[in-house]
């Protein structure tokens, strides 16, 4: 086909997906190095590889670079985040991060996600990112999703605000 | 010297193209012709692609950087729905190609918008004027179909992010439909057909097309409220029949003689003369029943072709009477048959009894008894059964026959008939000493009777006490 396939999301977004560079993400250590975190060009090109391929695994399409910043600005001043494990950390908060994504059905905007997972990640989890993931964030989602059905199925739904795109 | 005319050629056909992939397919075929770039095809990717952006940065109110890839492919899916509906308006193909060329593809995209949501206003107009000429019959998908599934899609449609989207349970099948259109598109066609049968039908009384389809469902061993069938289909093909058997436009019902002198009529006809004749008669109703509208005309002409086949097959097989419905005599009409080996079990006789109940309409309840049930146990049963009301109770007993009133009669008078069983007549019944609710409202019925029908009761009801002197 001379038009390619535009229902292959992948390759049809190909131009419009801003690409993580390798000096995006080392610039993140502008702001992480004020906690005495860094990750050298190694780790950030790993970090460019785990954040990649966790869009592909949960299935998703990512138009921006914005999250990799949200989640070093976010995570950072956490006292449970050392510099050993600091790419090890970012790279489980950016898979749990979009795994959250699908879990809670799109329903939560992106900031106010990672302010929940902070709060999980800082407090009853105690820097635990199998805690995280396996018990808080799932139950959170688990209770979100039974709040959205009963919301969804109730007898008088508020009708969407029509919107003029264009 | 010979002329030569040399014709400008189009090589492009609107019609070739699948209208769900009108756009991209016309684009290859364009590009194949030589009649695209590939630059154009870059620009026209590129702006697809940036549309795709702006559209989820909408749908995600700007909180989220990413979506699912379903939800990506559905606002993409949605995008080239709306481009196509431009695109395909264009009479000429080259004309949209042209358009594409010049690289205004976000321009296209907003016109296609504004076309779409132009559809979804007019479309919404037609359906409150069908909602408002809605017919009259108990068909439960016509009914749901109108009430229901139509404002369920008017409710959830959405043109901005999902404008392909046909989500409506529509059951009631048009005579001919477009199942292969999708959005707005399909329902448009869907209520401009649904308005055009309407229009049709209303030229006929309510009570002749009931009739018609009580007998159709009785063809066909069906309840007529319950299957999917398409009034219009089974009025016209009646109508027809009936200009052809006794020129009739406005009379649906064909009674026993009329179906005589049609099978006269066609007897050992071959197919351009039956064609002919179905031709003739279709002009005939359009032109008696005074319909102008081009659109209805032609849509009537096109069954034609649905009608011929089928009509050469019954005539080849001997079986023109499951083409044309022919009406059954009304004192059998509802063919409730005594039949004592049919007794319902326990739990069909309650969600009968419930059915009933849930029924306000006196004679939809006729209706529901008369499908439902077969025994003269089950009958007496139904009518004890506290789910017919005051004039509910004649309404039954207008739709029964001679023989079944007899019965009714035989057990309601009974104490008359033992008393001086010669003496008995219909003509001088009185309610004195009935208790039960049914009899007291047999016996105000009788009196309602004309003499002649009385007689014949009376008479089934004496002829029956000589076979079996020993009643009750």
């Amino acid at each position: 086909m001379v038009v390619k396939n535009l229902l292959d999301i992948y390759p049809s977004m190909g131009s419009n997906i801003e690409k993580l560079t390798l000096g995006e993400v080392l610039n993140t250590n502008l702001e992480s190095q004020k906690y005495g975190l860094m990750l050298n060009a190694v780790e950030a090109q790993e970090l460019i590889g785990a954040r990649n391929q966790a869009i592909r695994n949960h299935g998703r399409v990512e138009l921006s670079i914005g999250v990799v910043h949200s989640i070093v600005s976010i995570f950072c001043p956490s006292p449970y985040i050392n510099q050993e494990e600091y790419a090890f950390t970012l790279n489980e908060l950016l898979d749990i991060f979009y795994y959250m994504k699908n879990e809670t059905e799109d329903t939560i905007g992106d900031d106010e996600l990672l302010g929940i997972m902070k709060d999980y990640f800082n407090n009853s989890c105690q820097g635990s990112l199998e805690l995280l993931k396996n018990r808080e964030m799932t139950g959170y989602a688990n209770k979100l999703r039974r709040e959205n059905q009963a919301r969804d199925y109730a007898p008088e739904r508020n009708s969407n605000d029509d919107q003029d795109i264009y | 010297m010979t002329k030569t005319f040399i014709d400008k050629i189009t090589p492009l056909s609107r019609h070739a193209f699948n209208p769900n992939h009108y756009t991209l397919e016309l684009i290859n075929e364009a590009s194949r012709l030589g009649l695209i770039d590939q630059k154009s095809l870059n620009n026209f990717q590129t702006q697809i692609m940036s549309l795709l952006t702006d559209l989820i940065i909408k749908y995600t109110k700007g909180e989220s950087t990413s979506i699912k890839v379903e939800t990506a492919q559905r606002i993409l899916g949605s995008i080239l729905y709306v481009i196509d509906t431009h695109i395909s308006s264009f009479e000429n193909p080259e004309d949209a190609i042209e358009l594409i060329n010049a690289g205004e593809i976000k321009m296209i995209y907003k016109d296609g918008l504004d076309l779409v949501l132009a559809f979804q206003k007019e479309t919404e107009t037609l359906y409150q004027e069908i909602k408002n000429n809605k017919l009259d019959i108990p068909i439960k998908a016509y009914q749901s179909t109108i009430d229901d599934a139509l404002p369920g899609f008017f409710k959830i449609y959405d043109a901005h992010f999902q404008a392909q989207d046909t989500m409506a349970g529509i059951d009631y099948p048009l005579l001919f439909d477009e199942p292969d259109l999708q959005g707005i598109v399909y329902i448009k066609q869907y209520l401009e057909k649904l308005s055009l049968e309407t229009q049709f039908c209303r030229l006929f009384p309510i009570e002749d097309i009931g009739r018609v389809l009580l007998d159709y469902g009785r063809v066909y061993c069906l309840d007529y409220r319950d299957a999917l069938i398409n009034i219009f289909e089974i009025i016209l093909t009646n109508c027809i029949f009936s200009v052809l058997s006794s020129n009739q436009a406005r009379q649906p019902v064909i009674t026993p003689y009329k179906y005589e002198l049609l099978c006269d009529r066609l007897n050992g006809l071959d197919h351009p003369q039956c064609l002919t004749l179905v031709s003739d008669a279709i002009e005939t109703l359009i032109s008696d029943l005074c319909i102008d509208q081009a659109q209805l005309k032609n849509y009537m002409r096109d069954y034609v072709a649905v009608l011929m086949p089928r009509l050469m097959n019954a005539l080849n097989h001997n079986s023109l009477a499951n083409v044309v419905i022919v009406a059954v005599e009304k004192d059998v009409e509802l063919d409730i048959v005594f039949d004592e080996g049919s007794i319902m079990d326990d739990e069909s006789f309650r969600a009968l009894v419930d059915q009933i109940i849930e029924c306000e309409d006196g004679a939809e309840k006729a209706a529901i008894i008369a499908s439902g049930v077969r025994s003269l146990g089950d009958f007496i049963d139904v009518l004890e059964a506290d789910c017919l009301f005051d004039d509910e109770f004649s309404c039954l007993f207008n739709t029964l026959g001679d023989m079944e009133l007899s019965i009714l009669a035989r057990i309601a008078f009974i104490e008359d008939l033992r008393s001086d069983p010669t003496a008995f007549s219909l003509q001088n019944i009185t309610n004195e000493g009935l208790e039960i609710e049914w009899q007291i409202e047999l016996a105000k019925f009788f009196p309602g009777l004309d003499s002649y029908r009385l007689q014949s009761i009376d008479h089934l009801i004496h002829s029956s006490l000589q076979a079996k002197p020993g009643l009750g």
